[in-house]
């Protein structure tokens, strides 16, 4: 299994509680995670060595799982579409121990890792439990539009911009000031659907943490 | 009655294999490393390191203890199918790249087929005297 040159991060600031399984053979190989915030995550096995099997853990959010469940997308399109921009890569010990967890932004995924263009969803193959998410998914009306998923966007694509260590630091601190400023109302807000008040509000917060004004 | 090649470990086990599991007479079908005699084309998951799942339960110890057969070639090469798509060339690093086509006999061990599922998988947990699936032999190309 090769070394993957990407930041290290000791630690999630959320906490990932398994949904199911999506494709299984010999173990999972998909599966749906949650956290606290409601965040949907799936975690696609990649690689494994006599120690560890290796895990891409990417958010998804209902318009992708609406185009993937339509078979607009591919698996492959929804790692690479995934509106963080990045991945997180973690290996796993049998004992079920989260080590060596990086993030990975989607252009340096190795290509080897990445399920084929033609990883499209497919009814028969995937588990029963696929067909409660895709039941969910097209149940749940709360994005309705391009417009308001678009807003959805949590943080743009950071680590390309900041490709030495020191820097990556820095913005890792920023990535985390930010969530921290904006999760804890941004998810009630989508409740009700995303105001332009609100949007613009969460838009002068990423140019300050950005310094971008 | 017989015993199994992995008795060792299916003794510690509750309920492995289960009631169900019979001995069959019928062809069976595996995927295979190019090299016949690789050892990952005869041992069962459970040794293959490290497991991608917490072992909470006999029952899944005891599948993992089973090696992994198709009742046909057909439908292993469409369940392969559809693991390259998703994997992409990982598959032929983890899953095989040929298709051998075994007989299995009363004699060689017990198979879940009261418990095929849908792509035509089933599970076979070897006797110790059986043939071991000596007799693989090579069908086709994944």
């Amino acid at each position: 299994m090769n070394d993957i040159n990407a930041v290290k991060i000791n630690h999630f600031d959320f906490t990932l509680s398994k949904k199911d399984d999506l494709i299984f053979h010999e173990g999972p190989i998909l599966t749906h995670f949650t956290n606290e915030y409601g965040w949907d995550f799936f975690m696609y096995w990649c690689d494994n060595d006599a120690e560890f099997n290796r895990w891409l853990l990417f958010r998804i959010d209902n318009l992708l799982l609406k185009d993937f469940f339509l078979r607009k997308k591919s698996l492959r399109q929804l790692i690479l579409n995934n509106r963080q921009g990045f991945v997180y890569l973690i290996d796993i010990n049998e004992n079920i121990e989260y080590t060596n967890k990086k993030i990975l932004s989607i252009n340096e995924i190795p290509i080897d890792y990445l399920p084929s263009i033609n990883s499209f969803f497919d009814e028969f193959h995937y588990e029963e439990y696929a067909k409660i998410l895709r039941k969910e998914t097209f149940k749940n009306q709360s994005v309705t539009n391009q417009k308001e998923a678009d807003n959805l966007i949590i943080l743009p694509p950071i680590i390309e911009k900041y490709n030495n260590k020191k820097t990556i630091k820095c913005s890792l601190n920023i990535q985390e000031i930010y969530f921290n400023q904006i999760k804890s109302n941004f998810w009630n807000s989508t409740k009700n659907r995303l105001t332009d008040n609100y949007y613009s509000n969460s838009l002068n917060t990423l140019k300050n943490v950005y310094d971008l004004n | 009655m017989s015993e199994f090649l992995y008795g060792d470990n299916i003794n510690q086990l509750s309920n492995c294999p289960p009631e169900c599991y019979a001995e069959v007479n019928v062809l069976a079908y595996r995927w295979i490393f190019d090299n016949i005699s690789d050892e990952r084309n005869f041992v069962p998951r459970y040794f293959s390191r490290p497991p991608k799942y917490n072992w909470k339960n006999d029952e899944e110890k005891c599948k993992d203890l089973a090696i992994s057969l198709f009742d046909s070639c057909n439908n292993a090469k469409s369940r392969f199918n559809f693991f390259f798509k998703t994997m992409n060339n990982k598959a032929y690093q983890f899953l095989g790249t040929k298709i051998a086509e075994c007989f299995l006999s009363h004699k060689d061990g017990v198979a879940d087929i009261c418990d095929k599922d849908k792509f035509g998988h089933f599970n076979f947990h070897p006797y110790k005297n059986g043939n071991r699936l000596q007799n693989l032999k090579i069908v086709d190309e994944l």
